[in-house]
């Protein structure tokens, strides 16, 4: 079981959804959903730099398509922090998105642990949680 | 034999001899008596007389040859002594004696007579005659000595020869002076300078002069030459001349006499027959050339000859050597003239160009000869399919004036204009109009023609007919320019699918499986359903925006354009967001000309303007009062709409590439679902214009819309 996971989404019902299944599957002890990705964003940087309180997540489930400030840009911004995010917290990709550019892109992104297609399912939790234990557990 | 006689003073007979038997035929007592003057010829009693009467003053008068009346009755001449005796007792009279001179008196007529003819000869003579002694001074010279010399009697005689001959001509005539005292007569050309001190040629001829054997000296016959010879040298200069002119002929050129032969052969003939002039001359021309005795030729030969009327005409021959030869044949004063030109390889070139042009006049394509101004000469009837004129009515203008039209590419056009100056070979594609205003598109292929000296003659243009090929060009472009929009559509098409399309459709799937799963009386369970309804339903409008926009795009480019009265439509979307524009205390200025109609489909243009002003009245700033302005005005293609607010703004580096696309947001605050500017972008694409923005965050926003050529009715 992870300690704390962040869903990043503009999707109101994704988010639903994804929590209701991350509970039931009793993934993380904390799961914590952003609407506004700059919001989480923020969180984070200042988690990685060490100014907040607030410890990074173990996982981050990041969607791709979302106004203003999209996944692939949020990505973008985190990428000066690499080096201080990798070895604590793995982002996948959760998008509705069937597009296969896109999971070539995030397969050539190195902060991006996987590429995961909405509705996301139960097996695929638990093949994450079993990839996971090698390293962090 | 004298006869004695004696008259008394009376003059009559008073003693006759016996002689005057033999002399005069009388018998003495015949005479006695009778009057002595009686016999005596009447012309000379006179002379007689006057002598006759001296006699009492001199005792002997002789009196000079007389004619004396015979008894035959014949003149004799006599010759007289009269002798005074009166005072002689014895005789008592005048004795005379006379003696018969009749033979001597002819024989000194006869010498008299020669020498008026020698004087005559020399004093009359038409030309100056003179006589030069042995030291070759003159001695005698006639009148005319002085017209051709100058020097009069006295100053030419005794004057040597020498002194009258040009210093150039003296050899000559000392050669002739020394010859005609060896005896021998001829004849010489000098020159000699006159008193005046002109030069003039004389022939002279010069002969000995002997008396009794002996060489007196020389008499000369002069005559001026120098207008003679003047005259023939020019006639001999003429003569050469015209030689010179008809050997200049560079054609083939001979005369024939009356007999039909060569009296003068041209060079170019003799060459053309490949014989020496010499053999010609004088040769027959039938005998010379039987061949010709069949042909046209001889016949327009003895028309010319009888009818003396200059004939042209041309013959074709096949033998000795295959020609064809224009003559022209003109009677001469004792025959005919041949002048002929060979036309055998102008000929071929006439047939080849008749070939030519009639293939140039069957071809399809047009063919257009020029002069160097570019005005048509002559145009083939491919040219005159292709353009439906006809040949006369082009003739003298210039194609491009002629056939270019509103529609020409005047680049292209100008282009051409060039190209003709530099007067090199070019091609081109251009589009022209034909007589009925019809377009058709010509690729022309032009080349300049020049002469021998490098001037341009002519300007020779192809014009193919490439309508079909354009119109599959055009077909073309516009199929690529379809692709490429349609490619763009499809990726945005993508990405919708993706994304809009796909999110609903993930969610509606995992609520799905989670209601499975969720004990039905629980919060969750109606929460979950309720977000299932509510993924269908964005669903649904997914697909209805995606149809919305997919129909403007189909209908836009088929749809038929109406004329819009734009200032119209603008005042029905101003209507439409009254409550809201005064609720903002918004001020709308508007500048339309209220006449203005655009050929355009009047939903688009409500629809552009209406997403517009709610976003200008969305994105307002809360600072300030909300400022629109929508003006219309003509550009250089047809129409541009600005509509400019004082709104929020955005920052241009940001937005720039995502604003017009679809489910794009730029307002986290504001609720929007993103299809705004991208229906307005669509609209104005099906219309066929272009959309631009120019933002600065928080000073304001411009949409300005291109509305093209089309929108000018």
């Amino acid at each position: 079981m992870f300690n704390k996971v962040y869903i990043v989404d503009d999707d109101e019902v994704s988010i639903f959804l994804t929590e209701a299944l991350l509970e039931a599957d009793n993934f993380a002890s904390e799961c914590r959903a952003f609407l506004d990705a700059q919001q989480a964003l923020q969180m984070l940087l200042q988690s990685a730099t060490g100014t907040a309180p607030d410890t990074l997540p173990d996982v981050i489930f990041l969607d791709l398509n979302m106004p203003f400030i999209s996944g692939w840009d949020f990505l973008d911004a985190l990428a000066p922090y690499e080096q201080a995010l990798k070895n604590q917290c793995r982002i996948y990709i959760l998008t509705s998105s069937v597009d296969e550019q896109e999971r070539l892109r995030a397969n050539e992104t190195s902060l991006v642990s996987g590429f995961l297609q909405k509705p996301l399912e139960d097996q695929c939790l638990t093949l994450l949680k079993e990839s996971c234990s090698g390293t962090l557990y | 034999m004298d006869l004695i006689s004696v008259v008394d003073k009376a003059g009559k007979y008073t003693f006759v001899g016996e002689s005057a038997k033999v002399i005069l035929g009388y018998a003495p007592q015949e005479l006695i008596g009778t009057e002595a003057y009686r016999f005596i010829h009447p012309d000379e009693q006179m002379r007689v007389d006057l002598l006759m009467r001296n006699l009492p003053v001199q005792r002997k008068v002789r009196i000079p040859a007389f004619r004396f009346l015979s008894k035959t009755g014949q003149w004799r001449w006599l010759e007289c002594t009269a002798t005074n005796m009166l005072h002689d007792r014895h005789v008592r009279g005048i004795l005379i004696n006379s003696r018969d001179v009749t033979e001597e008196a002819k024989l000194g007529y006869d010498k008299d007579y020669h020498q008026a003819y020698y004087k005559s000869l020399f004093f009359e003579h038409p030309d100056a005659v003179f006589t030069v002694n042995l030291k070759g001074t003159f001695q005698q010279v006639n009148q005319h000595m002085h017209s051709l010399t100058g020097y009069n009697d006295n100053q030419l005689h005794g004057m040597p020869y020498a002194k009258l001959v040009a210093p150039h001509s003296l050899a000559a005539a000392n050669t002739a002076f020394t010859k005609v005292l060896n005896g021998l007569a001829h004849s010489v050309e000098i020159c000699i300078v006159t008193a005046d001190g002109v030069e003039k040629e004389v022939s002279v001829t010069v002969m000995p002069v002997y008396f009794r054997g002996e060489l007196q000296g020389v008499q000369g016959i002069a005559k001026d030459v120098t207008e003679v010879n003047r005259t023939q040298k020019l006639i001999q200069e003429q003569a050469q001349q015209l030689n010179n002119i008809l050997e200049s002929i560079s054609e083939p050129f001979y005369a024939l006499d009356d007999e039909w032969r060569f009296t003068f052969v041209s060079a170019a003939f003799a060459s053309f027959k490949g014989m020496d002039r010499s053999e010609l001359v004088g040769k027959c021309i039938w005998e010379e050339c039987p061949y010709l005795l069949n042909s046209r030729f001889y016949q327009q030969c003895l028309d010319v000859a009888q009818h003396k009327t200059t004939l042209h005409f041309e013959e074709t021959f096949t033998s000795p050597k295959p020609c064809i030869l224009h003559f022209t044949i003109y009677p001469t004063p004792d025959g005919i003239a041949v002048h002929f030109v060979d036309v055998t390889l102008q000929k071929r070139t006439e047939q080849e160009i008749k070939k030519l042009s009639f293939v140039a006049s069957k071809t399809i394509n047009g063919v257009v000869i020029m002069d160097p101004d570019r005005n048509i000469e002559w145009v083939n009837d491919g040219f005159c399919r292709l353009t439906g004129y006809n040949r006369q009515e082009v003739i003298g203008r210039k194609p491009s004036e002629m056939l270019q039209g509103p529609e020409t590419d005047k680049k292209v056009a100008a282009q051409i204009l060039e190209k003709y100056r530099s007067q090199k070979p070019f091609s081109e594609e251009i589009l022209n109009y034909k007589k009925s205003g019809e377009k058709v598109w010509f690729y022309i292929d032009v080349t300049p023609i020049f002469d021998q000296f490098d001037n341009l003659v002519n300007y020779i243009a192809l014009e193919t007919d490439i309508t079909e090929k354009k119109e599959a060009e055009k077909k073309l472009l516009k199929l690529a320019d379809d692709l490429y929009k349609q490619n763009r559509d499809l990726q945005q098409f993508t990405y919708i699918i993706s994304h809009n399309l796909r999110a609903p459709v993930a969610n509606a799937l995992g609520l799905a499986q989670l209601v499975k799963r969720l004990p039905k009386e629980t919060e969750t369970y109606d929460v979950a359903l309720q977000k299932l309804y509510f993924s269908v339903q964005s669903l649904d409008s997914v697909i209805k925006d995606m149809n919305n926009v997919l129909s403007i795009r189909d209908s836009g480019r088929t749809s038929p354009r109406e004329a819009v009265n734009l200032k119209q439509v603008c005042n029905e979307v101003l209507e439409h967001f009254e409550k809201q524009l005064s609720y903002a205390g918004a001020k709308v200025h508007v500048s339309i000309d209220p006449a203005l109609k655009l050929a355009s489909i009047r939903a688009y243009l409500y629809s552009i303007l209406h997403n517009l002003l709610s976003n200008a009245l969305k994105y307002k700033a809360e600072a300030r009062p909300l400022e629109i302005r929508i003006t219309a005005e003509r550009d250089k293609r047809g129409y541009a709409l600005t509509v400019a607010d004082n709104g929020t703004g955005l920052d241009m580096h940001v937005v720039h590439s995502q604003l017009f696309q679809l489910y794009k947001r730029f307002h986290p605050e504001l609720p929007g679902k993103g299809i705004g500017l991208f229906l307005v972008k669509t609209q104005v694409e099906a219309l066929g214009g272009k959309i631009t923005v120019d933002s600065e965050p928080d000073k304001g926003t411009t949409f300005k819309i291109l509305l093209g050529a089309k929108h000018v009715q």
